[in-house]
């Protein structure tokens, strides 16, 4: 019997009418996710225009400021990092923990009274890409000062109880053991919404992660369903509010340690 | 059809041919062969377009900050105004002066003294001297037993998270059981100042105050150390707790995280 190779099956399936219909399906595909990719591109910038634009006709809003920074990026980067001190130096005033991080030196700590009290490096980090053209005037508002957490999800418990009815008698309480579980096995997942309206994701990897292929996966479902979100508005014409995000990847000890240490309504301070 | 005439047509005409004599014709040359292996080609470059731009559209919302730049690109300079170099020099030199003054308040915040920093976590500490870390170790936090006495009463054994100071230390500490320590031995509770709520020598050679019952001392179960099994109180290892006593004196800060 003769060998078909499967170089010549391919071609062959390439010839007659199968080759056509296979060449303009591919077209019209490629055409369609072109036309998608730029009006959820296009949706998502505009959104992003329209909440910069909003706090620049605000009474509060610096216009000369705004141009000086859009002409010279270092002084825009001065004014960041002046923005950082300012939001550091006012939680400084709280007694609990409250959370800061840094993108420029990639790290993420914890802070009571002015002092670190813990460091972590981050192993990976993403802002979304408007965040970072951000004017001055919105940054100032709303990275100015510390932000408050209003809500959070963790697939670790906050206080990790182990719950004991009082024994009757010495015989029954020598019988009580509760030996305590410190592993921490599933890797950390936390989500954090803070009153300025961004989102934090924070997920726990293994200290050898190889971060780029397994944030893209972490990191997946948020984005499919986001840019689901934006094709469902692009087309029923919903406007939707801008809203940061920010993802960041630690070592899963340290993951743990942060979502800890932090009380529900802990101050929290963001660098970018 | 015949071979000329065959050879006569176009390529496309060819690979298109519902014919497949004609389209056969096309793979018997090796130069006539290489035009489907073009056209294969072209859809590959296709097909990977459209996977570019599907895992493009599912990606690109998010950059890097390796990748990040404070690019203004999005917005054009407001028309009205015109940022002049006295405009920006003038910010610039105002950022500076508060950059400074901000910079200087912060540093005072750092204490010149010593202070601990208790991570209930991975119970450890962490004992600094300004930026410095003069000594760490593991220490036991509290286990997060929640007690249910018979009465309705609850207790829950965790160490208070925050800041807190040394409030008082001692050598030769003596521990005043509180009741949740007879609930928690099935154990009747003795009145206020029974001599059976008295223990001598369980919290080691010194003990330092925090307030509301909390104490950092230390304990006859050394190999517990690094395990969250206390009542809240922090235990510390006898060289450890040494170290942290001649240390921290009144008022010196902790840090409970």
């Amino acid at each position: 019997m003769e060998q078909i190779s499967l170089k010549d099956k391919f071609l062959s399936g390439l010839q007659g009418r199968r080759g056509i219909y296979l060449l303009v399906i591919t077209s019209i595909l490629t055409i369609l996710l072109v036309a998608y990719y730029i009006a959820v591109f296009s949706y998502h910038r505009n959104i992003f225009i329209k909440y910069n634009e909003s706090v620049l006709q605000g009474e509060e809003a610096d216009l000369q400021l705004e141009n000086a920074c859009r002409e010279d990026t270092s002084l825009d980067s001065m004014y960041h990092e002046l923005a950082f001190k300012k939001a550091l130096l006012s939680m400084a005033q709280t007694d609990s923990a409250g959370l800061v991080i840094s993108l420029p030196d990639s790290s993420v700590y914890l802070q009571i009274r002015g002092v670190k009290v813990f460091n972590a490096k981050m192993k990976n980090v993403q802002l979304d890409r408007y965040a970072g053209q951000m004017g001055i005037n919105a940054y100032l508002k709303n990275f100015g000062r510390p932000a408050k957490l209003t809500r959070d999800t963790c697939n670790y418990e906050k206080e990790p109880l182990i719950h004991i009815e009082a024994p009757d008698d010495t015989t029954e309480a020598k019988s009580i053991k509760h030996d305590p579980d410190t592993t921490i096995s599933k890797p950390v997942k936390i989500i954090y919404w803070l009153d300025n309206d961004l989102k934090i994701n924070i997920d726990g990897v293994k200290p050898d992660a190889d971060s780029f292929w397994k944030s893209t996966v972490l990191y997946l479902d948020d984005r499919i369903s986001k840019v689901h979100r934006f094709t469902i508005n692009y087309f029923t014409g919903k406007e939707e509010g801008y809203t940061p995000e920010l993802f960041v990847e630690l070592e899963n000890k340290d993951a743990l340690i942060i979502y800890r240490a932090l009380h529900s309504r802990a101050p929290v301070v963001v660098y970018f | 059809m015949d071979n000329s005439l065959s050879q006569g047509q176009s390529w496309w005409a060819r690979v298109f041919s519902s014919n497949p004599a004609d389209a056969s014709a096309g793979t018997e040359s090796t130069a006539a062969s290489a035009k489907p292996l073009v056209f294969g080609l072209i859809l590959f470059v296709l097909a990977l377009i459209n996977a570019l731009l599907f895992v493009g559209v599912y990606l690109a919302p998010y950059k890097s900050i390796q990748q990040m730049a404070f690019n203004k690109s999005a917005f054009t300079p407001i028309d009205s105004l015109e940022a002049d170099s006295v405009a920006i020099s003038k910010y610039r030199l105002q950022a500076a002066k508060e950059m400074d003054k901000t910079s200087k308040k912060l540093a005072t915040y750092v204490p010149n003294k010593p202070y601990i920093i208790i991570n209930t976590t991975t119970n450890t500490f962490k004992l600094c001297k300004g930026d410095e870390v003069i000594r760490t170790g593991n220490c036991s936090t509290g286990s997060y037993v929640k007690l249910k006495g018979k009465a309705n009463q609850e207790w829950i054994f965790k160490t208070p998270k925050g800041y807190h100071t040394v409030k008082g230390r001692t050598t030769d500490p003596v521990w005043k059981k509180p009741d949740w320590a007879f609930v928690e031995e099935g154990m009747p509770v003795p009145s206020a100042n029974h001599s059976s709520r008295f223990e001598y020598g369980v919290l080691g050679e010194y003990a330092l105050y925090m307030g509301e019952g909390y104490m950092i001392h230390g304990t006859l179960y050394q190999r517990l150390l690094g395990l969250p099994v206390t009542h809240g109180c922090i235990r510390l290892g006898d060289d450890d707790l040494e170290a942290v006593f001649k240390n921290l004196g009144v008022n010196s800060k902790v840090f409970i995280i």
